[in-house]
């Protein structure tokens, strides 16, 4: 009975890892198998945005090169500003978190002029809780939906 | 400096921290003369939305006086004072040009925790959690305010203190479920709740035309305050079938405009409170939508429903059906306190809007907890706790 109760765990412990290992592949990659682009709208005109130093400067910070695309946005809504990675095989690739960071940086530069930053902690008091927040926030700007 | 701080689930305390400094160009340090409690802080006293940590300052609803100025600030000097958006939003995304300042691309410095939880992630917010963006909130001596020239507003020399306080949150949020309600003249409009926001709403329907307009509560002093200060009619939801009683009130017909000001910890009394309540208790569900489904169903055919209540998660029970087959409409938002706040302080200075009743307790930082448990359990009819800095314990 325990061998059957074991079997029955590590299947549909199998079986979710293996729906969550789709999930993050079709996340990635596009239906044809191309790398996904990372995408931000900028509110500012293409040319603002392909004319600005920010942009370049900030693109020029990540760890390897890539493709970038920028396009009118429809309906008056600005730039769409898209990154991915040139070689994401190779092993100088920018990871995603770092070009969402980027994107995110560059289109608060170009549209406020600066990035906003959180408050320090008040306390340094360790406690679980507050350890997990931290570990969540540390992640979190590289995190999202671009 | 001393401020109020959470400390764990359902434990406060007012403690000594750092004194907050400009960390972007565009900041200002305000020197705090009122913060208010608001019911939205109750959900991250009681560990509803798990982004808190120790040590981190409360308070959202906010006003004070400018003592240091960011170099890239243009519109406010040292001792201006200052009602505060309880939203930041940057001024210049598509969404703050648009009016849409609670969903700003900018000023949520942790988007990947929103994000995974919406889709998107809102704007952030002062004292609202790491989730909201980790900023310092308000129930200290001093705040900081990012992007300054957008979110804080002067108050005019007529408008005292205590009026102009609740600009800065509770004022616009009802405004607001008004306003995107579609409230015209001539409607009937019900509303859900008489806390501050309950108030302001449904003052903002009675100024946006409405003919006739109900306040739904059970606390015998809400309910009176509603009357006297408010001028709508009250229903007393302990004392009667609020549906039927609608129903009769508006001709068979149900309210045009329905808005929810209550939350995700909403009492009733029937069976499904005890449902919510356990489900929610067990983590089976974040939020109790009691107020939410009744006011779908109280709706007239092709109505509006506005929930301004603050949701944190997902609900149960939730009554599509009703949505789709009577046509509704239904809307919610956090506030975009930005696009109205001038206009309500000019109609505050009017005497259209009265807004000091609302503080109902006022005391010092020191009383922090004390100020949130008479809050939160409705105690000695406190509407709404005001921290004044210039208070000692």
């Amino acid at each position: 009975m325990r061998t059957l109760r074991t079997g029955l765990l590590l299947t549909a412990g199998a079986v979710a890892g293996r729906v969550v290992a789709k999930k993050v592949r079709a996340r990635r990659s596009a239906p044809h198998g191309d790398v996904r682009w990372l995408t931000v709208t900028v509110n500012a005109s293409r040319d603002e945005v392909a004319g600005d130093r920010r942009l370049s400067e900030a693109l020029a910070t990540l760890d390897g090169a890539v493709e970038t695309r920028i396009v009118v946005a429809p309906g008056d809504r600005g730039a769409e500003v898209a990154v991915r990675a040139q070689d994401p095989e190779g092993g100088s690739a920018p990871s995603a978190d770092q070009m969402r960071r980027v994107l995110r940086d560059a289109k608060s530069l170009i549209e406020t002029g600066e990035v906003v930053r959180p408050d320090p902690p008040t306390t340094g008091k360790p406690t679980p809780g507050g350890a997990l927040v931290r570990a969540m926030t540390r992640r979190a700007g590289g995190e999202g939906r671009l | 400096m001393r401020a109020v701080c959470w400390q764990g689930v359902n434990k406060l305390s007012t403690e000594t921290v750092t004194d907050p400094v400009i960390r972007n160009d565009q900041d200002v340090i305000l020197r705090v003369r009122l913060s208010t409690t608001c019911g939205s802080d109750l959900h991250l006293i009681g560990g509803y939305i798990p982004a808190m940590e120790a040590g981190d300052v409360l308070g959202h609803e906010f006003l004070g006086d400018v003592v240091e100025v960011g170099s890239g600030v243009r519109r406010h000097k040292v001792g201006d004072r200052v009602v505060v958006a309880s939203f930041i939003g940057c001024g210049r995304c598509w969404y703050c040009a648009n009016d849409l300042w609670a969903l700003c691309d900018n000023t949520n410095t942790n988007s990947g925790i929103a994000a995974a939880a919406y889709g998107y992630e809102p704007g952030g917010i002062f004292g609202y959690s790491h989730a909201m963006g980790g900023f310092r909130g308000s129930h200290a001596e001093y705040i900081r305010v990012p992007f300054a020239d957008h979110g804080a507003f002067p108050v005019p020399p007529e408008v005292e203190d205590h009026s102009a306080l609740f600009v800065s949150d509770s004022v616009p949020t009802g405004w607001m479920g008004a306003d995107l309600g579609g409230v015209r003249p001539g409607d009937v409009v019900a509303v859900w709740g008489c806390g501050a926001v309950g108030q302001m709403a449904a003052r903002a329907a009675m100024l946006l035309g409405a003919e006739r307009v109900f306040s739904i509560d059970r606390i015998p002093e809400r309910l009176a305050m509603t009357e006297q200060h408010i001028g709508s009619e009250v229903i007393d939801y302990s004392a009667t079938d609020v549906g039927a009683e609608l129903r009769e009130r508006t001709g068979g017909r149900g309210p045009d405009v329905c808005i929810e000001a209550v939350g995700m910890e909403a009492h009733s009394t029937g069976p499904a409170h005890v449902y919510d309540q356990v489900k929610q208790q067990l983590r089976l569900q974040s939020d109790r939508p009691t107020a939410v489904r009744e006011a779908i169903h109280a709706c007239r055919k092709g109505g509006t429903v506005f929930v301004l209540g603050v949701f944190g998660g997902v609900v149960d029970k939730f009554p599509l059906g009703a949505i789709i087959n009577k046509g509704l409409t239904i809307r919610g938002s956090q506030q975009h306190g930005q696009r109205y706040i001038p206009m309500l302080l000019d109609r505050i200075a009017k005497k259209e809007i009265s807004t000091a009743h609302l503080m109902t307790h006022e005391m010092s930082l020191e009383d922090g907890a004390r100020g949130y448990d008479l809050f939160k359990h409705k105690k000695d009819g406190c509407v709404r706790t005001v921290f004044n800095t210039s208070l000692s314990s």
